[in-house]
């Protein structure tokens, strides 16, 4: 049994899987600690952790504990505050924590953690897929350090290996469709001496995370990482840093305090302590994700907006919710039909398709997303920004309904090729939606009808 | 085109230092902050129900706006539903105005 790719995603899977009584065999390419982005986990995720036994590992390591999100308006005057909350048993709702994590310390601790419960972890990268006649993944060729290559045969395979989206990549899955965000841009860097919040808890919690929006698909990201640093990052229209002509620094530099006036309250010297790293902002969905002998995890199959830090938080989630079927399928269940893990498939789709409705809601329709949060349907979304957005948590909510019927966009799950992804509809012929002077007003109008 | 009374007051009274509105077509010149407690003060104090596809800045851009948005509609007795929601220890998303 092999995971492909030694981050949160394979580490989680593999602590999962030891749950199960399975040994599995990490694979990782890289050697850790090594730098990512992606620093901030949302209520769910942090209960993923503690699920694990990880909360005493990540109190002794003084991960920052995040109490909820503030976003500020374009003008910095208006902030909104997003508690982490949890449910119990009951579905009743309570404050909760989370955590913020500088990314080469926590991916670190995931692996050795995942290594002390009984994982193998190996460096080598996975170079290609083996499959069976029938097209089942039966292992994969593995090219070793050293440079020699090794066919190593296995009953599953685990995909975690994020945006590299091997199998994907390699055709095993279904297509992989670029999705709506795909014209913008992130800047991030480091940076010391940033003025956090002044309390110890709720909104004023100096280790939350600050979300400075400016306007449509232009925002700005404050992430505590520890007692000293904040990770700062700035995303924008590719359009907009092509015009500059500027290095990515210069251009991060002179941008940034023009995103929110607030911007320059919490970081007034910009004493940046890691370099300028640059990334499109581009995301993706993979159909038909799992399959006979596999299944991708997180950044492995879908990458949408980051706007409200998902991604650790559905990787873990869908790490969790694998492990009792990959052991159903080592026990020899699950062996008849085209897709033993459909319905798994499915499940996770329409968790993030829930996601997508909102965040497309958001950047579409600010005011009516903001009534809706603060005064329509409050409950309902702040499990939505906790990452409780499952079939088996209530969900597709009334307020996910009324994204769907704002935005005029159906959802439909009872086909083998159940949609072509929201953000690929109009693919490829694509109107520049952020290109100056645009003529398409909306990501809708944009993408067309189906 | 009628406003009731005690939305003119609020309106009034929710424009920071402006004076009180005299003509139907001037801009409120309320906040996008200001205008999500606005669409709470119609449907929790005044009892009319704002539909989701009526939440767009432009009917709440001017006295008239608003008058035609509100013609449309009968109001019920006020649910004050957003007060029952804001039991202490209960997660909610609580907004502000920097000062």
């Amino acid at each position: 049994m092999l995971i492909i790719g030694g981050g949160p995603g394979g580490a989680a899977t593999a602590m999962f899987l030891v749950r199960e009584g399975i040994k599995p065999v990490i694979l990782e390419q890289e050697e850790f600690p090594r730098y990512h982005i992606g620093e901030s986990l949302t209520g769910e995720g942090g209960q993923s952790l503690r699920r694990l036994g990880l909360e005493d590992e990540m109190v002794k390591r003084e991960h920052p504990v995040k109490h909820g999100v503030k976003v500020f308006g374009t003008s910095g005057v208006n902030s909104w505050y997003v508690p982490v909350s949890a449910r119990d048993k009951e579905w009743n709702l309570s404050f909760s924590t989370t955590w913020q994590v500088r990314r080469s310390d926590f991916d670190t601790m995931m692996l050795k953690e995942a290594e002390t419960r009984g994982a193998t972890v190996m460096r080598g990268t996975a170079t290609k897929p083996l499959l069976a006649d029938d097209g089942a993944v039966r292992g994969v060729t593995v090219r070793w350090p050293d440079g020699k290559s090794e066919d190593i045969e296995t009953q599953i395979v685990l995909d975690c290996s994020g945006q590299a989206t091997f199998l994907a990549n390699q055709r095993v899955t279904g297509p992989k469709y670029v999705g709506s965000y795909d014209k913008q841009v992130a800047f991030f860097s480091q940076v010391t001496g940033a003025v956090r919040g002044p309390g110890i808890s709720g909104e004023d919690a100096k280790d939350n995370t600050l979300i400075f929006y400016a306007k449509k698909f232009h925002w700005a990201w404050f992430i505590p990482i520890d007692g000293d640093v904040v990770s700062v990052g700035m995303v924008t229209p590719r359009a907009d840093f092509l015009a500059k002509k500027q290095t990515p620094e210069e251009f991060f530099r002179n941008e940034l305090y023009d995103i929110n006036p607030e911007v320059r309250k919490r970081i007034p010297e910009m004493n940046l302590v890691e370099k300028v790293h640059v990334i499109p902002n581009y995301s993706y969905q993979v159909r038909g994700f799992c399959g006979k002998g596999f299944i991708c995890i997180g950044d492995a199959h879908r990458f949408i907006d980051p706007i409200f830090s998902f991604g650790l938080t559905v990787t873990m989630r869908e790490a969790e919710f694998a492990a009792p079927l990959v052991r159903e399928y080592l026990e020899g269940k699950r062996r008849n039909g085209d897709n033993p893990f459909a319905e798994h498939q499915v499940f996770c789709e329409k968790g993030i398709d829930n996601l997508e409705d909102m965040i497309d809601l958001f950047w579409e329709q600010p005011f009516a997303f903001a009534t809706f949060v603060y005064h329509r349907y409050p409950d309902q979304l702040t499990d939505a920004f906790a990452g409780r957005i499952y079939p088996t948590e209530h969900q597709p909510s009334p307020a996910v309904v009324a994204f769907r019927k704002m935005l005029k966009r159906t959802r439909e799950y009872d086909q083998d090729v159940y949609s072509v992804p929201i953000g690929s509809r109009f693919h490829p012929e694509r109107a520049a939606l952020w290109e100056p002077n645009s003529p398409v007003a909306t990501t809708e109008q944009w993408m067309g009808a189906r | 085109m009628e406003i009731p009374q005690k939305l003119k007051e609020y309106i009034d009274n929710n424009r920071g230092s402006l004076p009180p509105i005299t003509d139907p077509d001037e801009p409120l010149q309320i906040d996008s902050l200001g205008l999500i407690r606005l669409v709470a003060f119609l449907e929790s104090d005044l009892g009319y129900r704002v539909e989701d596809e009526e939440l767009i800045a432009e009917n709440f851009a001017t006295l008239r706006r608003l008058g035609e948005l509100l013609a449309t509609k009968t109001p019920t007795a006020p649910t004050a539903e957003a007060k029952a929601s804001a039991q202490e220890g209960i997660p909610t998303f609580s907004a502000k105005r920097e000062t």
